[in-house]
């Protein structure tokens, strides 16, 4: 199933990225914007891209949150960085859990400058696009960095939070 | 055909037998409401008598294909009684050929919005057409 989709090296994708976060860098006054922007293009991006995957996936609907995340990490994370995520660090009412990113893609031959270090979540895009892509799902996430490699962490985690799963819900309007 | 949103907006709404009056916005408006309605119901009456997913019904005057998505978004057909068996496959693979490429990744195109795409309508069209012969 992933040998069929298109392919594009690790390196332009990485140096694409990279001067895409530069170029953001340059706009914006701080790296907590930056931060923001990451969050909401990936947000967008992710609304798309759930169309495409799960057309491509052929997954139908998830039981449960704790299959969410496995289908998060064993294919979305393949199907689109080509690598495979681990999930763990589940809270006690399944409401909550980590993945962690071994190589991530994104990070390649990236330095952050020093006084970036604290502030930037360089791939922090990634939250967006998980989130945006449960959002046209109907599962309600929060989404963000704990650690990332890039920071000197000894991991690279993403935290993923359940807000709530909505039901679909119509509204009379006279006629 | 025609494909709604999730919320019930009508975003594409094609007719092939041309006896729609399309400037009659609320003829048309009323319509869609009405189809919308319809598969809310049926799709809830359905899951209380079956653990089968609804896929069509026919009369016999017209026949209704529906294939919906995990993301909300639901195509519709209406053909003759005479086709066999029921077309979400089509429907499926209009979604998959057409929708994503043309919509889905196109960045000019806002999710949830009417689609304007010419290209989507002449390729859905052409699809349609050829099954209607």
């Amino acid at each position: 199933m992933f040998s069929k989709s298109e392919k594009i090296s690790v390196e332009l994708l990485s140096l694409t990225y990279g001067t895409f976060v530069a170029r953001l860098l340059k706009e914006n006054d701080n790296a907590e914007e930056v931060n923001l922007q990451l969050h909401k293009i990936g947000s967008n991006i992710g609304n798309r891209l759930i169309d495409e995957f799960l057309s491509k996936s052929r997954k139908t609907a998830c039981k449960d949150f704790r299959e969410i995340a496995d289908v998060i990490a064993k294919y979305g994370f393949k199907m689109y960085l080509g690598v495979t995520a681990e999930v763990a660090k589940w809270n006690e009412d399944d409401t909550q859990f980590s993945i962690y990113i071994e190589n991530n893609p994104l990070s390649e031959f990236v330095m952050l400058p020093i006084h970036l270090q604290q502030t930037l979540w360089y791939s922090n895009l990634l939250c967006g696009v998980i989130k945006g892509a449960l959002e046209k799902i109907n599962v309600m996430v929060e989404c963000e960095f704990k650690q990332d490699t890039l920071r000197g962490h000894d991991s690279t985690e993403i935290i993923v939070k359940l807000v709530e799963i909505v039901e679909d819900r119509y509204e009379d309007d006279e006629m | 055909m025609l494909i709604f949103t999730r919320k019930g907006d009508c975003i594409f709404h094609l007719d092939l037998t041309e006896k729609l009056d399309f400037s009659d916005t609320q003829k048309i408006t009323g319509r869609r409401k009405l189809v919308f309605g319809l598969l809310l119901s049926l799709k809830s009456y359905v899951k209380m008598l079956s653990a089968e997913e609804f896929k069509c019904y026919s009369t016999s005057c017209y026949k209704l294909h529906f294939y919906e998505l995990l993301t909300g978004i639901k195509f519709v057909l209406i053909s003759t009684p005479k086709i066999a068996g029921d077309l979400t496959h089509l429907l499926k693979n209009i979604y998959i050929y057409q929708y994503i490429p043309f919509l889905s990744k196109n960045i000019a195109y806002e999710l949830g919005t009417p689609i304007k795409c010419k290209h989507f309508r002449d390729n859905i069209e052409e699809e349609l057409r050829q099954y209607s012969n």
